[in-house]
């Protein structure tokens, strides 16, 4: 199975790899498989600015983006969506893409609601650690984003894939520890040698599983790459 | 600078700090250099009161502001009003397109039965008469449609919440630099009338006067004027709108029967030299502060206006406290009601993400808690909705319980 082109990423994680200097992680995601992290309009508005962080995170966003490490979505711009996609499809995508997004966002934050619609629409992954939001837009029997992967999913492969030392690793998880931001329950107490052993990955490289990879039906199901 | 950008007198930096947006990102999208998304576009329209996309496309030959701006904004500059009034009335603006989608969400697209009543009484006035007469009927009719007749007592403890279940929206907060004391306007896409009414420095009793006067703009002059604007001891008496407004308020909240009714059922006389007891008495039961019940006695007949100096000089206050819980200040309240029970709400109701505090009405934080903890909205939106980091959200009520597992 092919690797999907694109990576959705919510602010959530974008602020967590930013805090902890780790965009060469996305950079290494693109590289090794093919797979370009991407945002919506609204992320880049959130990151640019946020309640908390302030223009914190404007420059290395900025940096990102220039380098091509991340790409902006314009959803609402039918020449934006996939290649394969008819004039007319993309003009219907871009459509249900925008229409979708408002009507999640009366329920969900403008990022996460825009990141969410675009994923259902174009079948692609989301990075994001909002299981309140997931949990919310589920009940209310809107589909998400399928797979959801977390930033230790990413830390994780890159560590079994050998893009990444287990120091830094290890450093990343005590970074975020003291800043007390999200960390998946595994590695709340735990080093990250000790975390990963029960640690409940989601993705993986293809050349991990003896069997075909089954495919993704729910936002945790595991999300096989191909390199 | 986009020019619908420019139509609230507020530059880019200061919208931006309002909203919550990079002044950056907000800069490039006021100059053009960046596309804005149609969302955000939205949320800034709906708040400027302009379309959305001529936000997204504004055209390339210069435009005059006149063609452009918004009622609102022309009120705003007309009345001569400051740069602290123009940053409240943003801050409003968005409360109320916040308020109107959370009602969205809450009750599957909201009441709309303000239009009906709108037509119902609009119809039934003869629009020949005399201002204040035009007022008089339609609160008339008003009072008669809303059931507010029955029991012939004050209505202050009523009317929000029927004029909330017609599906207007009613905002009371504390502005304390801004010279509004009340203002009317349309939010969001089904155009929903809100009442916005600054509570700083003034009592609930002259508060319900001020709903009621914002009311009669709402019926009478929001359709061709778009917006109403009313500033602090400033009541223009050539102006039929404002003479039917004010009309409009008195009549429905202290029409005759009212008055003689509450006299009679505290054996108060209108003839006799009143005492404070009688008029705190009248004050506490009609709802009203004592300067409309002394106009309201006098021009139905009840009240000698020779009267009027005496009454308004009587010292009540002491003895309305006494008798109505709405005449205590907050501090007051907080220790009549316990303070255990009541001071989450005192203290954890101020914005923090625009740059200018708002104090959100306590109604509306409910609303939005209620909404996050029936799994309604998400923790982020509610956030959003109090106009607060979610980090805040989550320390200030304590929300954590919602995470939940991963």
């Amino acid at each position: 199975m092919p690797s999907p082109p694109l990576l959705f990423c919510d602010s959530d994680c974008l602020i967590q790899i930013f805090m902890v200097n780790q965009v060469p992680l996305l950079k290494w995601l693109k590289t090794q498989y093919r797979v370009q992290p991407i945002i919506v309009p609204e992320i880049y508005s959130e990151l640019s600015w946020n309640g908390r962080f302030k223009d914190q995170f404007d420059r290395p966003l900025r940096k990102a983006v220039s380098a091509g490490v991340l790409s902006i979505f314009d959803y609402f711009r039918p020449e934006q969506m996939p290649k394969h996609l008819s004039a007319p499809q993309a003009a219907i995508m871009a459509k249900a893409i925008t229409d979708t997004g408002r009507e999640y966002n009366l329920i969900v934050d403008l990022g996460e609601a825009y990141s969410h619609a675009a994923c259902v629409h174009l079948g692609a992954p989301l990075l994001t650690q909002d299981t309140n939001a997931i949990r919310t837009l589920l009940d209310q029997g809107k589909p998400t984003a399928v797979p959801v992967l977390r930033v230790f999913d990413l830390l994780a492969l890159a560590f079994r894939r050998g893009g990444i030392s287990e120091k830094a690793c290890d450093t990343v998880r005590q970074l975020l520890s003291q800043s007390t931001e999200f960390l998946p329950p595994a590695f709340r107490n735990a080093s990250f040698t000790n975390g990963i052993k029960t640690f409940d990955a989601r993705l993986y490289d293809e050349s991990e599983s003896t069997e075909p990879p089954p495919p993704c039906l729910k936002f945790n199901d595991p999300l096989f790459l191909s390199s | 600078m986009n020019p619908y950008l420019n139509v609230s007198g507020l530059d880019a930096a200061t919208c931006a700090g309002l909203l919550g947006y990079s002044p950056r990102l907000f800069q490039e999208w006021a100059a053009g250099q960046q596309l804005i998304p149609p969302s955000i576009a939205s949320h800034i329209a709906s708040v400027l009161g302009v379309d959305a996309n001529d936000l997204m496309a504004p055209p390339k030959q210069p435009v005059s502001v006149d063609e452009i701006e918004p009622a609102i904004w022309f009120k705003l500059r007309s009345e001569n009003l400051g740069p602290a009034d123009k940053e409240l009335v943003f801050l409003v603006r968005q409360l109320g397109t916040f308020y109107e989608e959370l009602e969205r969400v809450r009750s599957q697209g909201g009441a709309s039965g303000w239009q009906l009543a709108f037509l119902q009484v609009r119809q039934q006035i003869n629009t020949q008469a005399p201002p204040r007469e035009q007022g008089r009927e339609a609160a008339q009719v008003l009072r008669s449609r809303m059931g507010w007749n029955t029991g012939r007592t004050g209505i202050g403890e009523i009317i929000r919440g029927s004029l909330r279940n017609l599906g207007i929206l009613i905002v009371e907060s504390p502005i304390r630099a801004s010279k509004i004391e009340g203002c009317a306007f349309h939010v969001g896409d089904s155009q929903r009338p809100c009442i916005f009414v600054n509570n700083h420095g003034t009592t609930w009793f002259r508060r319900n006067a001020v709903i009621l006067h914002e009311l009669a703009h709402l019926i009478f002059d929001l359709p061709s004027e778009g917006a109403s604007l009313d500033v602090y001891n400033h009541s223009p008496e050539n102006e039929i709108s404002e003479l039917r407004a004010e009309a409009f308020a008195q009549e429905a909240a202290a029409p005759k029967e009212v008055l003689a009714h509450v006299a009679q059922k505290h054996g108060i006389s209108w003839t006799a030299p009143f005492k404070v007891d009688d008029l705190a008495t009248l004050v506490a039961d009609t709802h009203v502060e004592p300067r409309l019940i002394v106009r309201a006695a006098i021009e139905s007949g009840l009240l000698a206006s020779t009267q009027k100096d005496v009454l308004l000089g009587l010292q009540i206050w002491d003895r309305l406290k006494q008798l109505s819980e709405h005449a205590l200040s907050t501090k007051e309240y907080l220790e009549f009601v316990g303070q255990e029970e009541s001071e989450p709400w005192n203290l954890r109701r101020n914005t923090t993400i625009p740059s200018r505090t708002l104090r959100l009405p306590v109604t509306y934080v409910k609303n939005v808690l209620e909404a996050c903890e029936e799994g309604i909205i998400s923790i982020s939106r509610a956030a959003r909705l109090l106009m607060i980091d979610e980090h805040v959200f989550l320390e200030r009520f304590k929300m954590d319980h919602l995470l939940g597992a991963e």
